[in-house]
């Protein structure tokens, strides 16, 4: 017979850990019990997050609680518009930024109309070109603006983060210990209780481990390549509306520009940085939910953080989870169908991180072969080769990335299609020139009024802190 | 090289409506759009009643909308009443919308099926706008304010296929298309690749052209006949094979809805259209011969009859290609899917804007060719497990083909489809297809599929805060609907071809 559940324990620490228990916390009725355990002796690895997240964020941190104020006045957090990457693979510079669906001309695609010109595309987009000239501002509603088409994401620091939601998580049911994990325990192989090395046993109904990429719970985890990565901090550099990304042939940097400091990232081969901060191994769990187990965030996966997948993926794995909680003990359709769609977000993230690897002219350097040395899947494969042929952008269901992120990619990888759309043989050649021209100038106009993003962000903290009395 | 000459064969609604999507968007060249069809042959009129993406062909086109219900005499469409499905006796209606509005994000539907569990014995249905005014006869357009309740729905047509091949017709040659009359009597090849290159008449007229659309029904002369693309038999799945169809006078209040009514051996179809209703039954021969067939669809009808019935016949199944060397094959020489859920004119609709999409040059790459047939290979197969979901969601034994169906292995897509949603109410959703959970929740609960359990979540309220929101919620639908206009009034109104005194 199948029992209803009553209990959930999350253990771990961090970022997912503060994030399962907020999402939990808010959205989940009071007679169930949520048991917070945190866990000592694990390294903090949150920086592999990636210090970025996508526009949705917006929408889940606020269901975990964190209004955009909260994140603005009560930590470092900052706006950005997207990633530039330098340099990447020794040649190619581009935007790539959050932007809503572009504009439709007689029923002709922007994109394609940039085909036709063979025009750099990044003119075209708003905050590529605010982006690089370190200007932001909060995109307008008025769809007539260029800007209501740009979105943002925010550039945080991990930790900060962690300790906000730790201090906004404060529900009455929420139990929160702390201990050593010691073991396991598994009644006939199907249902899961732990143990503490003090002895202590810590009977649940379902467990969510947020312990991170070398979780003591559990193993199972398929693992590619393996990456050391360091962090460290320094003065803030002014004038900066995106996260950088620079790559060397041992692995890349990043840095973003939070509030008061800059935050730097560097990910590379074994070997290739003094004093890491730790070792990762890139690699996922097979089946994140099994029996009453769910692994989340690193201790299910761990995406090279090249791009925002990885905060996109702990984000839709939290929101899965809140529409997939058991509804009783036996939990066999919630983890099928978790993990089918946690594998398939998974699987479309790595098709878009592979995808920067699918250069002409790549270089030899240890760091590419190694992401290389196996052939590219065929989803991508027909993605690419659509896009080559015909500047058409191939979609599966679902996907984290949107049809515009895989066009700003496609193009800022030097991918020029063959083909233009046919039906932009109605149009003059001035025709064509004239829409291109004008949406450059008004972006371009626009740009000039808006202000350096160090400047926005502190009047609008000063603003956000008048308004609420800070 | 660009394409300079497209072919299409046969002028039913596939043809007119392929013929209408391309001039449309080459008006401003030198395209030269043929369009082959024969008198003698006819067309089958794969549908009357259609899905609510046709208003987005129809925009697309250009399409003034009163004037096309004046010219296809059509009436609108909130949703398609299923009578008998779960049980005899029952009835309910899959609407073009959804079910109340979302509380705290999460959908409506998992806070009436808590209810449900509970004892509330009101009707998904009750919550539902589209399925409120359809039942009183009523309609307006959606509302633009997204925060009320008449925003949330889409609806459809119900019209004269022919018509609207017509007028489609109009439209097309007013935009340069060519038609020829004729036969066709002979289709010459590429002996090189392979590739159509020219069709004659019987009266001897030579079409050439560089890429040919089969429009030419089930026979599918071009890309069948000749090209030899294959077939997917799924007649173990919908085995349906037989259909007759009858007009009738209209009878009673004229109904913003399209109803299905089970039978023991098929399903009969009714369409309100402004000057009369379109009938029909689709059947398995297998367990009812075709006067059997006739004998059930003609007792059941509600008007006098206007012509003479007539027999259809037809497998199951999709194209193995599509698109096959330089031939499309758009409407049933694409594949047939039975008219259950109003999809024929839909995967029309699809195929032309995937071609569109994927227009090819001269060279007719292998890349694009294959994008289309993947796409319409989902669309097909998606359209297929909905269709299924309406048989196997019964609880009726009382003939041998309930029976089959109660015996038959699912497609695993399916089957996982309908096990999330009986252990918690959870739809297993895709982005590309034609039907939303609405549509999914809209059949499983209607056909007594019902959840063991509920979503936790909605738990956050209490039950009297539920009850509350609920009642609400049903008062809100209620009041909206019955201050919304009678759909006969609306019509006229709105500018129907035909007085619509005496219509409710």
């Amino acid at each position: 017979m199948s029992a209803p559940i009553k209990s959930v324990l999350v253990c771990g620490s961090g970022l997912a850990y503060e994030m399962t228990l907020a999402a939990l916390s808010l959205n989940l009725p009071g007679d169930i019990q949520i048991t917070a355990l945190q866990l000592g002796g694990l390294v903090n690895r949150d920086s592999f997050y990636g210090h970025l997240t996508a526009p949705s964020a917006y929408n889940f941190f606020l269901s975990l609680g964190l209004d955009e104020p909260n994140l603005i006045l009560n930590s470092q957090t900052n706006f950005s518009f997207g990633t530039a990457y330098e340099s990447w693979a020794g040649h190619l510079n581009w935007t790539q930024c959050f932007h809503q669906p572009f504009p439709v001309w007689d029923n002709i695609a922007m994109h394609q109309y940039a085909v036709h010109m063979k025009a750099p595309f990044s003119a075209f987009l708003i905050n590529s070109v605010a982006g690089l000239n370190g200007r932001f501002a909060h995109p307008p509603h008025d769809k007539n603006n260029p800007l209501s088409r740009a979105e943002y994401g925010y550039v945080f620091d991990p930790d900060d983060i962690t300790a906000l939601l730790r201090s906004a998580t404060t529900s009455a049911r929420l139990v929160r210990q702390s201990g050593v994990f010691s073991k396991l325990l598994s009644k006939n192989g199907t249902h899961y209780s732990l143990e503490l090395d003090d002895g202590t046993l810590i009977e649940t109904d379902f467990i969510v481990d947020c312990s991170g990429y070398d979780s003591p719970l559990s193993e199972n985890f398929e693992l590619g390549a393996t990456r050391i990565a360091k962090t460290n901090k320094e003065a803030v550099t002014p004038g900066i509306s995106l996260k950088h990304i620079k790559a060397n042939p041992m692995g890349w940097e990043s840095v973003v520009r939070l509030q008061r400091e800059n935050l730097h990232l560097s990910v590379g081969l074994e070997g290739s940085i003094s004093d890491p901060d730790y070792v990762v191994g890139i690699g996922r769990k097979l089946s994140p939910w099994k029996s009453n187990y769910l692994a989340l965030g690193h201790a299910a996966c761990v995406v090279e953080p090249l791009t925002p997948a990885p905060m996109m993926l702990l984000q839709r794995d939290i929101e899965r989870l809140l529409s997939l909680f058991p509804v009783s003990s036996d939990m066999t359709v919630e983890a099928k169908e978790y993990n089918r769609l946690s594998g398939n977000d998974l699987e479309h993230c790595q098709l878009f991180q592979r995808s920067m690897f699918e250069i002409k002219n790549a270089p030899k350097s240890a760091y590419w072969n190694q992401v290389t040395n196996t052939p590219a899947p065929k989803k991508l494969e027909r993605k690419i080769e659509q896009f080559l042929s015909r500047g058409y952008v191939t979609m599966y269901d679902l996907e984290p990335f949107h049809a515009e992120d895989w066009i700003i990619q496609h193009f800022g990888l030097g991918r020029q299609p063959e083909r233009y759309d046919i039906y932009l043989d109605q149009l003059s050649e001035k025709q064509i020139s004239q829409r291109l021209g004008q949406l450059s100038a008004n972006i371009n106009s626009m740009v000039q009024k808006m202000p350096p993003g160090d400047r926005y962000v502190q009047n609008f903290r000063r603003y956000l802190e008048k308004k609420h009395g800070v | 090289m660009k394409i300079n000459k497209i072919c299409i064969l046969g002028g039913g609604t596939a043809g007119w409506m392929t013929a209408a999507g391309l001039a449309r968007k080459f008006e401003n060249t030198d395209m030269e759009i043929t369009l082959v069809e024969s008198e003698q042959i006819g067309t089958v009129g794969v549908g009357e009643a259609t899905l609510p993406h046709i208003r987005f062909f129809n925009n697309t086109l250009g399409i003034d909308e009163a004037e096309f219900m004046r010219a296809t005499k059509a009436t609108f469409k909130l949703g398609i009443e299923f009578c008998d499905w779960g049980r005899v006796g029952d009835r309910y209606i899959h609407p073009f919308g959804d079910y109340g509005q979302a509380i705290n994000h999460v959908p409506f539907y998992h806070y009436w099926n808590k209810s449900r569990l509970y004892r509330n014995t009101s009707r998904l249905d009750d919550y539902s706008y589209p399925i409120i005014a359809a039942e009183m006869g009523r309609f307006r357009f959606p509302d633009k304010d997204h925060t009320k309740i008449e925003s949330t729905f889409g609806y459809a047509y119900q019209f004269d296929s022919s018509l609207y091949a017509r007028f489609l017709r109009s439209y097309g040659e007013d935009k340069g298309v060519t038609r020829i009359e004729g036969k066709v009597t002979d289709i010459q090849t590429d002996p090189e690749n392979g590739h159509i290159t020219s069709l004659r008449t019987e009266s001897g007229c030579v079409i050439n052209a560089e890429l040919f659309i089969d429009c030419s029904g089930f026979r599918g002369l071009l890309i069948e006949q000749t090209l030899k693309s294959g077939y997917e038999d799924w007649s173990k799945w919908l085995p349906c094979n037989r259909a007759i169809a009858i007009p009738t006078a209209s009878a009673g209040k004229l109904m913003p809805f399209t109803r299905a009514t089970a039978r023991k051996a098929g399903w009969q179809w009714r369409i309100p259209l402004q000057h009369r209703t379109g009938n029909g039954i689709v059947y398995w021969n297998e367990y009812i011969s075709d006067d059997e067939a006739r004998h059930v669809l003609t007792t059941h009808l509600d008007g006098e009859p206007l012509a003479d019935p007539n027999q259809l016949y037809f497998l199951t199944g999709k194209r193995n290609l599509f698109w096959n060397k330089n031939v499309v094959a758009i409407g049933l020489s694409a594949g047939f899917l039975e008219p259950l859920e109003s999809t024929s004119i839909y995967l029309i609709q699809e195929g032309i804007t995937a071609l569109l999409e994927l227009f090819p040059d001269n060279q007719f790459r292998a890349s694009d060719a294959s994008e289309y047939n993947a796409k319409m290979d989902l669309y097909f197969e998606r359209v297929r497990d909905f269709l299924l979901l309406h048989y196997v969601a019964t609880e009726r034994d009382d003939s041998p083909m309930w029976n089959y169906f109660r015996n038959m292995k699912l497609p695993l897509s399916l089957e996982e489809k309908i096990k999330a949603w009986q252990t918690r109410g959870h739809i297993i959703e895709y982005e590309f297809g034609a039907f939303l959970p609405p549509s999914w929740v809209a059949v499983m609960v209607g056909q007594r599929l019902l959840p063991l359990r509920y979503d936790r979540r909605v738990d956050l309220l209490s039950q009297d805060e539920l009850t509350a929101q609920l009642e609400a919620m049903r008062l809100e639908v209620l009041s909206a609907a019955t201050d919304t206009t009678g759909h006969a009034a609306f019509l006229q109104s709105f500018g129907a071809a035909i007085p619509m005194d005496g219509k409710g």
